[in-house]
């Protein structure tokens, strides 16, 4: 499969981008529109620009992110979330909150709902890239065989 | 407390075993004093009740009685026995361990059976016994035979557990609980309630396969792949009589019929008289073992027919003087395989004096066994032909009784002596691929034990076994039983018919030469036939075939089917339960926004049909994804629409991706009638769904929750997106499932596409999966379709 030298272009432009997009998405979740799903989504979405990229082979080698692995890590991230509850509240996914004040910059909002999110993200994230990359490979092995 | 540590401490040594491996010779330790106490200190009348599911009465409830005390003596002297013998029986510690392991185990599961007083507990510790005997026999796993016979064993034995359960369960319905104690007083309720011939036939299933009655005895050789401490074991000593003990335990609930006279005892008897005859044409030691305890096995049934005082008795001292004798041959067997790396009978000869202690040990048991006084099995037999004359029976079976006892008594002596005679004495020396030589002495101390066990008992029958035989006697008859057992009681009809039976046995043992060269040339009709016709032919064929018939490997028959049942269900939901769909002013809410985006969604709806090109089809179907998180956004639901069009992306790429297998064009056309069909589930689809949303919006049950979500969300879970607050706080459970739901699908994605050879062309790949009709066949089956 030849590539389009401006597709690669756009997409090493966008990946940055898109990945930055996806953390914000995730991050102002619990009060605007986002959350953990979507941010996994787009975040993956700019994988998924670099596959078609560049193929999966090269994304691959450089991401080096086994993504079999990191969805396993993912759900850990909401476990332990939801086990924070369990141990220092009264039921497994009690919610807790720290909301300290930072000068200059905000209201920090940080709580165990927030990390059950980081966690569904990197679930969805991970998910999705392997499931396109494994397909996204084996079409590469058509090509070369 | 005592009775939960009884049960539950070998499975305690079981698992320190799997963290000390090497402890395994500490294990003998467990039941060698759980004997010690159940003979000198364990008080009567023990029972203990902890509630486990109150709401269907469950719970772990242990008492003992004399029925218990019987068969745990039995679990626990005989056990440690087994575990004393194995640690020279097997060569690698590793495999003693593991056997070890698995040893204790069975041994819980049947302190369990034996010393429940909740039915359902009965059934958890009786699957217990058949998984752990699975894992016993197949011990030697990487032999063929034994994982078959350990298959054989579990599908037979498990099967008829099932069956108990329900008659379990059936139990519980007509007595109106699971605790034995208050069953055991019902027993005019269970025999009066419709209910008690499904009882009957369901239990007995359950006891005749455990105990290896005919016709489903021949799991039971088929066992004897098991390593022969095993066998000692479960085939001979304790599981097998699991049977036996489960209709003592209910026969004074459920005996006193017609319909438990005829089938028990009439079983019973024709397995005695089958296990015997088939005994004899055996050559394998243990296979003759193995039949001669199923010949045993069905007198023990057979005794429960009539429930008389006599038959009890005749039980009790069955139980344990079968035991003690078969439980020895066996010891002997694994011996006489261990020294001489043979079991055929044919091959072995005078042994005695190269095996002196195992000789003794053999020798005790053989005479017990043969019924020759004054051993134990003497008493067995007399006490056996003694119940055979009751005279409350009635019918052929109240002439048949006694002329079995005495048949097969006489074919029990002769296959007693024969493998005694045969192995150590005889004229012809032995010809074995070990030079024979005297086991080590864990190994003789066993038949030795179990042998002076026979010998001293008869001679104890008042300060020993009196008390005990008149504590489970009254236990199986639930009436207080005073029994005082003489072992001579002068002469009479059991006398005359016991020496009638050993002369007769002798008789045989001297012509078996003949006799058993004629029993082989017969025919041996033996059910294991249907057995593997049923489960390695009809099963395995039916599945082939109804799996090809349901899984056909393409994606596009599954949908229809599933789409179908669902048009199906919906509609006859509706039409049966008459559901007004009109009820609501759906149309009301229209805006002439949402009216555009709803015409569009059809038109393109109709263009993806027509679509000329794949491509084209694709591309139709992002667009309506699109249009579709338009509406959603329309709705105010932005991140829904947001997540769709997340989603719709994905999807076109992954289909793009796809797309790159298949063709570009529907080259070639679809019929008609497909087209018809198509069309028709298509429409029925969306009528369907219709159908669903206008019932929905006619017929609320109740308030809406959403505002109680809108309400809470920012005091309770402190954020304004209502729907992100939902996800990772209200409803976080289910979030937490489907994320593992997510990774579950990934995984089986990414092994559907790695099952397909790195090396192999694709067009030839195909080709194959598509001849099979099965496999993952993306390709294939979409092929298919346009062809």
């Amino acid at each position: 499969m030849t590539r389009s030298v401006f597709f690669k272009f756009l997409a090493r432009l966008m990946m940055p981008v898109l990945l930055l997009f996806s953390l914000v998405l995730l991050l102002r979740g619990h009060n605007q529109p986002g959350g953990g799903f979507v941010g996994g989504l787009v975040g993956a979405s700019s994988i998924v620009l670099m596959t078609l990229a560049y193929g999966a082979d090269d994304v691959r080698a450089r991401l080096r992110i086994d993504f079999l692995r990191a969805m396993f890590y993912g759900v850990g991230i909401a476990l332990v979330a939801g086990l924070i509850g369990l141990i220092f509240g009264d039921a497994f996914q009690d919610a807790f909150w720290w909301k300290p004040y930072i000068q200059g910059v905000g209201r920090l909002e940080a709580g165990t709902p927030l990390l059950f999110d980081v966690g569904v993200y990197v679930v969805v994230f991970s998910v999705t890239c392997s499931i396109v990359m494994s397909m996204a490979e084996e079409g590469e092995r058509d090509d070369v065989g | 407390m005592a009775l939960l540590l009884i049960v539950f401490a070998p499975a305690a040594a079981a698992f320190v075993l799997t963290l000390i491996p090497r402890a395994a010779r500490l294990a003998i330790t467990v039941p060698a004093l759980t004997f010690l106490y159940l003979l000198i200190g364990a008080p009567d009348g023990m029972s203990i009740n902890i509630p486990w599911v109150p709401s269907v009465g469950i719970s772990i409830s242990f008492f003992m009685d004399g029925l218990g005390l019987l068969f745990a003596l039995l679990i626990s002297g005989i056990g440690s026995l087994v575990l004393l013998y194995s640690s020279a029986y097997f060569d690698e510690p590793a495999e003693y361990s593991r056997f070890s392991r698995y040893t204790l185990l069975f041994m819980m599961a049947m302190l369990g059976i034996v010393l429940s007083a909740n039915l359902l507990l009965v059934f958890i510790f009786w699957e217990i016994t058949s998984i752990t005997s699975y894992l016993l026999i197949g011990f030697k796993h990487e032999k063929e035979a034994a994982r078959d016979g350990a298959r054989r064993a579990l599908i037979i034995t498990s099967a008829g557990g099932l069956a108990m359960m329900a008659g379990f369960l059936l139990v519980g319905i007509a007595a109106g609980t699971f605790e034995l104690p208050e069953i055991l007083g019902s027993g005019d309720v269970l025999r009066e309630s419709p209910l008690y011939l499904p009882i009957l036939g369901l239990i007995l299933l359950g006891a005749f396969s455990k105990s290896a009655q005919w016709p489903l005895h021949f799991w039971l050789p088929g066992a004897m792949e098991a390593p022969t401490p095993a066998s000692t074991y479960l085939h001979s000593a304790t599981m097998v009589k699991a049977g036996i003990f489960l209709l003592a335990r209910l026969g004074s609930t459920l005996n006193g019929t017609d319909v438990w006279f005829y089938v028990v005892t009439g079983v019973g008897l024709i397995t005695f008289l089958y296990g015997g005859v088939i005994a004899m044409r055996q050559t394998d030691l243990k296979a003759i073992l193995a039949y001669s305890t199923v010949s045993w096995l069905g007198v023990l049934v057979a005794l429960q027919g009539t429930g008389s005082e006599y038959a009890a008795s005749a039980l009790v001292i069955g139980i344990l003087a079968h035991a003690l004798y078969k439980g020895s041959l066996f010891l002997v067997a694994g011996s006489i395989d261990h020294a001489t790396g043979t079991r055929e009978i044919d091959k072995l000869g005078q042994l005695a004096r190269k095996m002196p202690f195992t000789f003794a040990g053999a020798v005790i048991a053989g005479v017990s066994m043969a019924g020759i006084p004054p051993l134990l099995g003497f008493l067995a037999k007399e006490l056996l032909k003694a119940a055979s004359l009751y005279e409350g029976m009635s019918g052929i079976l109240a002439t048949l009784f006694p002329i079995a006892a005495v048949v097969g008594s006489a074919l029990t002596a002769a296959v007693a002596l024969r493998i005694v005679w045969d192995t150590f004495l005889g004229s012809k020396a032995a010809d074995t691929p070990h030079e024979a030589h005297e086991a080590p002495f864990s190994m003789w101390i066993g038949p030795l034990v179990l042998g002076a066990g026979s010998i001293i008992l008869p001679f104890l029958l008042a300060p020993t076994l009196d008390t005990l035989v008149s504590k489970a006697v009254s236990a199986i008859r639930q009436e207080t039983a005073s029994i005082h057992l003489h072992l001579f009681e002068g002469i009479n009809t059991p006398l005359i018919m016991s020496t009638i039976a050993i002369l007769a046995g002798l008789g045989i043992f001297l012509i078996r030469k003949p006799v058993i060269a004629w029993l082989q040339a017969r025919r041996e009709y033996n059910p294991v036939a249907v057995y593997q016709w049923l489960f390695y032919d009809a099963l395995p064929n039916g599945a082939e075939w109804l799996t090809h018939r349901l899984q056909s490997g393409k994606l596009r028959f599954y949908m229809m089917i599933a789409i179908a049942a669902f048009i199906a269900m919906t509609g006859l939901t509706i039409y049966a339960g008459q559901i007004n769909l009109l009820g609501a002013d759906v149309l009301g809410a229209l805006d002439w926004e949402i009216v555009i985006v709803c015409v569009l969604l059809m038109v393109g709806a109709w263009a993806g049909i027509a679509a000329p090109t794949r491509l084209g089809a694709i591309v139709v179907l992002g667009i309506e994804g699109a249009l579709l998180s338009l509406l959603f956004a329309l709705f105010g639901a932005p991140d829904l629409a947001f997540t769709q069009l997340m989603i719709e992306v994905i999807t076109l790429v992954l289909f793009v991706l796809a797309f790159h297998f298949l063709p570009d064009a529907f080259t070639t056309p679809i019929r008609l009638s497909a087209r018809v069909v198509d069309a028709i589930i298509a429409a029925g689809a969306g009528l369907a769904v219709t159908m669903l949303i206008l019932a929905a919006r006619s017929n609320r049950i109740g308030d809406s929750i959403s505002h109680w979500f809108v309400d809470n969300s920012v005091p309770i879970g402190q954020g304004h997106n209502v729907v992100n607050v939902i996800l990772v706080d209200f409803r976080g459970m289910d979030t937490q499932g489907e994320i593992v739901v997510l990774i579950i699908a990934a995984m089986g994605v990414t092994a559907l596409l790695r099952l397909r050879p790195h090396d192999q062309p694709r067009g030839k790949y195909v080709a194959e999966d598509t001849n099979q009709g099965g496999g993952d066949g993306g390709d294939g089956g979409i092929d298919q379709q346009h062809s």
